[in-house]
């Protein structure tokens, strides 16, 4: 890289790969910005127009002068001040300034097409135009050099640009989505946009806990996520301590491979599966152990569903929290066995004596991962299963099919973010503070 | 465990574990032979008889009505499916080593901070609203086949510490030194030595991850309703969202689907849905486990 910087000319005290980034951006400003169909015809807008103004749509739209435009020129403009005056600078002040300047450039253009795909509302097909896009290039260019040349000054390492794209998916898929989660002290009106809607505090709240759902699907999380961690982790031990004791190492393979295989589908096909047993024409259970006057009609009778959902989550999740404990179980010292054997102790004893005692940092830490998590369900086992039969919402509704139903079935925003946002920080609550426990009864089972 | 002498108790022991065993064997197998079955199962008997454990009825017209008379649409499916498991895991598989490699090095300037930027995001999330906002206002991915690889799918927090956990571990310093004197850059190191060196970690992950893009529906169901865009599972659940809508008689609004397939056919869409995990699975099981086990250890 420094030989291809050397080779640029950087050793004359000017920048001219800069100033080509400089030159090539004024360059894009005259290409389309924005295009559009109005009355039939194919209009575009360059980004030059934009920046000055302009009347358009035979006068039915004025654009003002865009100081968001007026950001991009700027940035370019000084990208090539930097380029013509780079002795004057450090490698760290260029590097720092062009990353910087190409973050500001990059928000301002893409704010400022946002802005005025809005404002032609009214024509047809506003698309962001091939200017616009050039200018993101040039901007995400801009940065990369800057953090290359920041590596040039070792301010940046190679391994800084080793984890480049893994943070940046972070940013976008985690981290932004956090922050959305002021959406839920909004009042969202589509046609302003997230930005512009207004601030209305804690009302999608304070709605939100007059309904009964607030009660339901808080109460329903909590309670089947408790039922799922005692039942779970109790035949989870009870199948890995026996499964340890199986002298055929053959027949020790199959049964775990025949455990663990339900964990290995989605819960689309649970839902199929369990749908085959429970089906009213044609489950298996009706068919089996009732005539046709005595069926039950399970997807709309509330009674059996704990039953059910319980069953199924702890078929599904059988293998997983065996072959975990499993791991522990092995990991005991084959003599501790050897001196109770010696001391008289069966082999019952010998479970409750030496293998539970030493699998108890092992259940502590898994239950206290669960514990962390019980604000949060499983989406698939309480949608998918329950067939989303709306007779059994009182049962089967938890915070994570409320979000989604509220979202995108019944497009009520305020409650979907509001619940949302319940479960993220109550959630978040909850790990911090079960942790903070652990830590001060034994440091070695904290997670962190 | 070391048995030394078997006393009667041992034998009574041994028939309870084996008996326990058995009986939660055939519990998660016996729900895969009903399905199964039921695909192989002639319709007019499904109706009459309903699901069974053992017919003599058998046809095999619900196999052929997808692989011969619906191949196109089944083959399509199929294809997204493979598509976006390749894909997506190819591209984890990539980017999330190299997060994960730096964190590994003691001399890596931002560890710190990198770490708790990935680890925070197993304590938080900002939840299903912003995200979809966000994925389907600003990048615009509903209904493109980037919204079933891009959202949630690529990797999480837990896969990055798993890596990070397993190079510390197995890859000396000195061999990144040795590496360093004879003039190697940092990403040839990481191409040449980590990668080659990690590969029995990059199987369990890249098998979770795998498996996680093979049975995806919740980013169809978020994001796509384009049914050309509709992976296996995202079909399965929509033919099983418009049965649910019929039986319900509340809307029989069909997303794309047409008209609603018989009930072994749907059995049968299942067992193909599993099909490719079931033949792999006795291959890749063992990294599997590994895997488990890993995510076991806290990072």
């Amino acid at each position: 890289m420094e030989k291809f910087l050397r080779g640029l000319g950087i050793d004359q005290g000017k920048r001219f790969e800069l100033l080509f980034l400089a030159v090539l951006s004024l360059v894009f400003l005259v290409l389309p910005f924005t295009t559009y169909a109005f009355n039939r015809t194919t209009y575009t807008l360059s980004g030059i127009e934009s920046l000055v103004g302009k009347t358009v749509l035979s006068g039915k739209v004025v654009l003002e002068p865009s100081w968001l435009m007026g950001f991009v020129v700027a940035s370019t403009l000084l990208v090539a001040l930097i380029a013509l005056l780079a002795a004057k600078f450090s490698l760290k002040q260029t590097g720092t300034a062009l990353i910087v300047l190409g973050l500001v450039q990059l928000a301002a253009n893409v704010l400022a097409a946002k802005k005025i795909n809005a404002l032609l509302e009214a024509a047809k097909t506003v698309k962001t135009g091939i200017g616009s896009t050039l200018l993101i290039v040039v901007s995400l260019v801009m940065i990369l050099l800057g953090m290359l040349i920041l590596k040039e000054a070792k301010v940046l390492s190679a391994l800084d640009f080793m984890v480049l794209p893994g943070v940046a998916y972070f940013l976008i898929n985690n981290y932004i989505p956090m922050a959305g989660i002021l959406i839920a002290f909004k009042k969202i009106d589509y046609s302003l946009g997230i930005f512009k809607s207004s601030w209305i505090g804690f009302e999608n709240f304070k709605y939100l806990f007059t309904t009964n759902d607030a009660f339901i699907i808080t109460r329903n999380t909590l309670l089947y996520n408790i039922v799922f961690i005692l039942i779970g982790n109790a035949m989870g031990i009870m199948a890995a301590i026996a499964l340890s004791e199986v002298m055929s190492k053959r027949l020790q393979k199959f049964f775990q491979t025949s455990l663990l295989l339900p964990f290995m589908i989605s819960m689309v096909i649970v839902s199929y599966i369990v749908f085959g047993f429970l089906g009213n024409q044609s489950g298996w259970i009706n068919h089996t152990f009732f005539t046709e006057d005595t069926a039950i009609n399970f997807y709309q009778s509330k009674f059996y569903w704990p039953f059910i959902l319980t069953i199924v989550n702890t078929w599904k999740i059988l293998g997983y929290s065996t072959i975990i404990y499993l791991t522990s179980v092995i990991g005991i010292d084959g003599s501790l066995y050897e001196a109770a054997y010696v001391d008289g102790c069966g082999k019952f004893k010998q479970i409750t004596r030496i293998t539970l005692p030493l699998l108890k940092p092992t259940i502590i830490t898994m239950i206290l991962i669960q514990v962390g998590r019980i604000f949060y369900s499983d989406f698939g086992l309480f949608y998918q299963v329950p067939m989303s039969s709306g007779t059994l919402f009182s049962v089967t509704q938890t915070i994570d099919t409320y979000v989604y139903r509220s979202l995108l079935q019944s497009n009520n925003i305020a409650m979907a973010s509001a619940a949302g946002a319940y479960q993220s920080i109550v959630g978040f609550a909850l790990v911090m503070f079960v942790n903070y426990i652990v830590r001060k009864m034994d440091q070695e089972n904290a997670l962190f | 465990m070391v048995t030394l002498v078997k006393g009667k108790s041992e034998y009574l022991f041994q028939t309870i574990i084996t008996t326990f065993l058995v009986v939660l064997a055939l519990a998660a197998l016996l729900p895969f032979w009903l399905l199964f079955m039921s695909s192989i199962t002639r319709e007019s008997t499904l109706l009459n008889e309903g699901y069974k454990f053992f017919t003599t009825k058998i046809s095999f017209y619900s196999y052929e009505y997808l692989f011969v008379t619906n191949a196109a649409r089944i083959m399509r499916s199929y294809g997204v499916t493979f598509f976006i498991t390749i894909v997506g895991t190819g591209i984890s598989l990539l980017i999330g080593p190299m997060l994960a490699y730096p964190l590994s090095r003691d001399d890596y300037k931002h560890k710190k901070f990198i770490t708790l930027l990935v680890f925070f995001t197993i304590l938080f999330n900002g939840g299903l609203v912003p995200s979809y906002l966000m994925w389907t206002q600003v990048f615009h991915l509903k209904n493109t086949i980037w919204s079933l690889i891009f959202p949630n799918l690529v990797f999480n927090g837990f896969f990055i510490m798993l890596y990070k956990n397993s190079f510390k571990s197995n890859i000396h310093p000195a061999i990144i030194e040795a590496a360093k004197i004879d003039g190697a850059s940092e990403f040839a190191i990481f191409r040449i030595i980590v990668m080659p060196l990690s590969k029995p970690i990059l199987a369990s992950v890249g098998l979770m991850t795998g498996l996680g893009y093979w049975n995806d529906w919740m980013n169809g169901l978020y994001y796509v309703n384009d049914s050309k865009l509709f992976s296996l599972q995202v079909l399965l659940n929509n033919i099983m969202a418009n049965i649910n809508a019929l039986s319900t008689m509340s809307s029989a609004a069909s997303q794309g689907i047409g008209e609603l397939p018989g009930t072994g056919i749907r059995m049968a869409m299942a067992v193909i849905g599993i099909l490719p995990i079931m033949v792999l699975y006795p291959f890749f099981q063992r990294y599997f486990i590994k895997g488990i086990s890993l995510g076991s250890v806290k990072g």
